[in-house]
């Protein structure tokens, strides 16, 4: 005779729901065991009640004596860790379905886990043998002073360069620093650089001498001027008259030498002199539609190569800070940046010498916690020698990570660039912060075309990582009111300016 | 004709439940009729000293941050009650944690003086450098006093004068009379002469090479500490943990070379319910090297060996963290908080956090430590790594809180005290703000979890104390207890009711089931105009005896 079994609750559910919805009274308060209406009131005399501050008595009473610590004979009687919960009913390992589930899941887990693998591997390797710090036990001294470093960097345009460096930190016994590198990423793609810092040689002063090589396989040039990009032209362009702009290439081999200065004169008023000796050559790039297929190399001015002389003065006013000790040292939340600059170009070769001269400022203001910052940027740059003159690649350029976001590099050059950047950042935590911006500017033929039509905008978001102390990188998608995508990696903030000295 | 046959229905269902247990959807008996257990022996011995753990800083947070939160998530594992709690739903005595306030009275001078069994360093001096504190970071020195006790000295980061000497004494010494295995703390002051040189004082660096550690070496990290005005060097002493240190326990799984730790880490009450004592103490920096195992002698038969289990450096509760890390948000997001980060991200920064407009007091010795942004309920350590933590429930919250509302003001006074902080108004600021943050957390789960404890039965009653009512969270006048018996096949015997009284401890009329041992279960609802809540006290008779005993208490 089978065993009488009992319906789950899950099979009479149905009929309680209908209990509770039938009858009303169910849901009342039970009666009172003395015939009180509820509330009742309390059937054994209360007893007398502890005061809050008062330590409550568990029960049992504890295992330990006052002031001693159990010994094993203390316990010895007692159950094993996970024996101590008194229950005699069991649960179940899960439901059915939950099984079936796991081993759905468990091949996609795997796949997961090893997909994971190989980079936990890395850290395991790393982190067990230290292999960062052995690698400093080989190739640096105790002192960290010296030593030689691998160098990698990944640029959107000329891929990945791969090379060494030698740094000393302390040659004279004040910090001074010299560092030589050198990086390859092909035939073409070459990088050697030496630099020498004043450390603190020099006080209230830092000099600043380097010298560098670079070979630049396809640099893009897309004409002169505030032209729409074309995809195709019948004729070569002349880019001194027509602004037409297309796409193009060249490689660049650029040597230069270069002495900067930092003097700080008062509070925070910076004098910085500079001067560079430079000499470019150009040719056909390693790929992409060459330059000289689409525009006249004649209109190209200095596409048989410059040598020339740049001497610089800027003034710079310098009070970007943090508002708070909470806030990354990395990040500007108040204060300003005022700087004016002129040099002049000697050219060596044939070609007149010209002037260089512009200003930048940023303001940042904090709007709130965080921090947000509403951070304004303008600049200017402009050369006097005219399109005949002036070398193009010498002319003062829009476009890219640094200013005009959503266009390609240096898509706009002219005698005069101007360009206004307004930006809303906020923290997403200690280490990332994230920013909106609007980019406006484009480039003129002279000072007296500056005007507000036809100006080029774009816009994106970015995200930043920096430690407390020091800016990590920064990435950011740009697009603009004319169209185009653009991905921007950059290992310097956007606010730091450009060194015209060293430019590409 | 619909409610005829509503009414067949009903008879039908009213017949299966009173036929059948737990057709009232109550689970039968739970317990057994026994007294709950206080202690368990996890003090078997083990012969040999377990390996020391080696703790991979970045695999532990690469595996705990994105490598195990997609594993749980495709083990598709239910979550656990905790384990590790007896039939009262309290945590027994054992290698991890020691019953003390609440449990037996604690003097003001047994609280200061805590975990501590031996006299100050400071009256045995000179220190006898061995070698500089183990691992990077801030300066500290491993040394022996003029008796041959070792100790750790540490000292407060440049300009954060008494911040993390006085957290750690304060901290350390909650902790301890909360229940955890602490180490013996003294904050100390020395001149640099208080210290000498052993022969073979060492240093040694991460690849564990020693190197000789020489006096100009000691006074060149000694030159980085900040004086206090007297020209002294305050700095925390830290006894050395007797035995044979084995770093911290696993946030996950047992140790497999301890046949005594049986239990998940993960599922230990006393590792999840610390939560809100930590979240009280704004105890962030949990991870791994922040707990220490000790094979250690026991100390009836020094040839019996097991583990101890022990917390160490709280010296960036408080609110030091925030201070010394320059981030505010300490406590309110992890460090690499994923989900607010992109919430930030989403909301543009237009959101207020909750972390926003915080402040340290300008109070010397005092962090970033408030009470008017705290969340009891939101509260985050640094990183999203202690498995118990993440694995905790309501139930080990509510565990954690009932501790912590056990310290009397005064009792937080005293232990304030102990941190030695030079300005007075410093410790009463502390201790404010403790009380605040005590109140707000216990408030807060005593609002999650029905808050009755202490149940005790008698003859003819059962009694039990209303935490809420009882610390003044809650109105008596608007509370009142629904009370319905069951036997242990879960058939109902009947219901009754009660009022909330004053001060919290209230009543009800018991009659045991005439079966058997009367094991009876009563199901306690607590009603108050924003809370209703249940607790099942299981009730039998002492077979002894013969009188009434509550053999288990199960939290709804």
């Amino acid at each position: 005779m089978p065993a009488l079994r009992c319906p789950s609750v899950r099979a009479v559910s149905p009929v309680v729901v209908a209990l509770l919805l039938s009858t009303p009274a169910a849901a009342d308060p039970p009666p009172c065991p003395n015939g009180e209406a509820p509330p009742c009131s309390n059937i054994v005399g209360v007893v007398e009640p502890r005061r809050p501050s008062e330590p409550v008595q568990p029960i049992p009473a504890p295992a330990t004596p006052p002031g001693r610590e159990l010994t094993a004979a203390d316990v010895a009687a007692d159950p094993l860790p996970g024996d101590e919960g008194g229950r005699i009913d069991r649960g179940g390992g899960g439901s059915t379905w939950r099984q079936i589930g796991r081993g759905v899941l468990y091949v996609p887990r795997l796949m997961f886990d090893f997909a994971l693998a190989p980079f936990r591997a890395g850290l395991w390797a790393n982190e067990r043998y230290q292999l960062g710090e052995r690698y400093d036990r080989v190739f640096y001294n105790d002192a960290k002073t010296i030593g030689l470093y691998p160098t990698l960097s990944i640029d959107s345009a000329l891929g990945i360069t791969a090379g060494a460096g030698f740094v000393h930190r302390d040659l004279f016994g004040e910090h001074e620093e010299l560092t030589l590198q050198a990086a390859a990423g092909s035939r073409y793609r070459q990088i050697y650089s030496a630099r020498l810092a004043s450390g603190n040689r020099f006080d209230g002063v830092k000099l600043e001498l380097d010298a560098g090589y670079e070979r630049r396989p396809h640099d893009a040039f897309y004409g002169i001027g505030n032209g729409d990009r074309v995809m195709t032209t019948s004729a070569p362009i002349d880019p001194r008259v027509d602004s037409t702009s297309i796409e193009s290439h060249y490689r660049q081999y650029r040597s230069r030498l270069a002495l900067t200065a930092d003097v700080r004169a008062w509070r925070q008023l910076h004098v910085r002199p500079a001067a560079a000796v430079s000499s470019v050559e150009f040719g056909s790039p390693d790929q992409g539609e060459p330059i000289v297929g689409l525009y006249d190399p004649r209109g190209l001015v200095g596409w048989d190569g410059v040598r020339y002389g740049y001497a610089e003065l800027e003034l710079r006013w310098d009070d970007r800070h943090g508002v708070t000790t909470m806030e990354p040292l990395a990040v500007y939340s108040a204060g300003s940046l005022a700087s004016v600059f002129a040099g002049r170009i000697v050219q060596f070769d044939a070609g007149r010498d010209f002037w260089r001269y512009g200003f930048d400022l940023e303001k940042f203001l904090r709007v709130a916690d965080g921090p947000r910052v509403l951070a304004a940027r303008l600049h200017g740059e402009a050369v006097t020698g005219n399109r005949y003159e002036v070398p193009f690649v010498e002319l003062p350029a829009l476009g890219g990570p640094l200013y005009l976001r959503g266009y390609a590099l240096d898509q706009f050059r002219d005698r005069v660039a101007a360009f206004g950047s307004l930006a809303y950042e906020w923290d997403l935590s200690q280490w990332f912060s994230a920013s909106v911006f609007v980019d406006v500017g484009r480039v003129y033929p002279d000072v007296g075309a500056l005007s507000l039509d036809h100006l080029r905008m774009g816009y994106g978001v970015s995200l930043e990582a920096h430690h407390v102390e020091s800016f990590v990188l920064e990435g950011s998608i740009g697009s603009s009111i004319d169209g185009g995508l653009f991905l921007n990696l950059s290992f310097n903030p956007v606010y730091d300016l450009d060194q015209r000295v060293r430019r590409r | 004709m619909k409610s005829t046959a509503l009414g067949l229905g009903l008879g039908l269902g009213l017949a299966i439940s009173a036929g059948c247990g737990g057709g009232s959807g109550v689970p039968g008996a739970r317990f057994a009729n026994a007294p709950a257990v206080t202690a368990v022996n996890d003090r078997r011995d083990v012969p040999r000293a377990p390996a020391p753990r080696q703790l991979l800083l970045d695999v532990y947070h690469f595996d705990a941050i994105v490598k195990r939160p997609v594993d749980r998530a495709l083990e598709l594992d239910p979550p656990h009650r905790a384990r590790g709690v007896n039939a009262l739903d309290e945590v027994p005595d054992s290698t991890w944690f020691t019953n003390r306030i609440g449990a037996r009275e604690l003097s003001g001078d047994e609280l200061q003086t805590g975990p501590i069994t031996l006299e100050s360093p400071e009256l045995h001096k000179p220190w006898t450098i061995k070698s500089s504190k183990p691992g990077a970071g801030d300066v500290g020195f491993v040394v022996a006093d003029a008796r041959g006790e070792k100790f750790l000295i540490k000292f407060d980061a440049p300009g954060y004068p008494e911040q993390e000497t006085a957290t750690h004494m304060i901290v350390g010494k909650i902790l301890w009379a909360c229940g955890y295995n602490v180490t013996e703390d003294f904050i100390v002051h020395l001149r640099k002469e208080d210290l000498v040189l052993a022969h073979d004082a060492s240093i040694v660096d991460m690849f564990g090479d020693k190197h000789p550690l020489d006096r100009a070496e000691v006074d060149r990290r000694l030159a980085t500490i900040e004086p206090e005005p007297d020209g002294r060097l305050r700095a925390l002493a830290s006894r050395w943990i007797a035995g044979k240190t084995l770093g911290g326990h696993p946030a996950e799984g047992v140790r497999d070379d301890d046949p005594n730790d049986r239990i998940p880490h993960e599922q230990r009450r006393d590792l999840r319910g610390a939560y809100s004592i930590f979240a009280w103490l704004d105890h962030v920096d949990v991870f791994e090297s922040n707990f220490l195992d000790a094979w250690v002698a026991d100390r009836g038969n020094p040839r019996v060996h097991y583990l101890k289990h022990y917390l160490i450096d709280f010296g960036k509760s408080l609110g030091v963290m925030a201070t010394t890390g320059h981030d505010p948000r300490r406590g309110h997001a992890y460090v690499i908080d994923l989900g607010a980060m992109a919430v930030s991200l989403l909301e543009a920064g237009l959101v207020k956090r909750s972390w926003e407009g915080r402040s340290a007091p300008p109070l010397r010795g005092v962090g970033l430590f408030e009470a008017q942004t705290f969340d009891p309920g939101r509260w985050k350590p640094d990183y999203q790594v202690y498995a118990p933590f993440l694995a905790a429930d309501r139930f080990d919250k509510f565990w954690g809180a009932k501790i912590a509302i056990r310290f009397t003001r005064e009792q937080v006074h005293a232990l304030v005290e102990t941190g030695q902080l030079s300005d007075p108004r410093a410790v009463e600021y502390v201790t404010d703000t403790l009380v605040a943050r005590q109140r707000a957390t216990a408030a807060y789960w005593f609002a999650r979890v029905n808050p009755l404890d202490h149940f005790t039965a008698y003859s003819d009653r059962l009694c039990f104390d209303d935490l809420a009512i009882a610390y003044d969270f809650a109105k008596p006048a608007t509370t009142h207890y629904e009370v319905t018996r069951y036997d242990r096949a879960a058939h109902k015997l009947g219901a009754l009711g009660a009022r909330g009284e004053a001060g919290g401890r209230a009543c009800v009329a018991l009659t045991l089931d005439p079966g058997g041992d009367g094991y009876t279960m009563l199901d306690i609802t607590t009603h108050r105009p924003d809370f209703t809540g249940s607790t099942f006290v299981h009730v039998a008779r002492d077979p002894a005896s013969g009188s009434p005993r509550v053999i288990g208490i199960w939290r709804l």
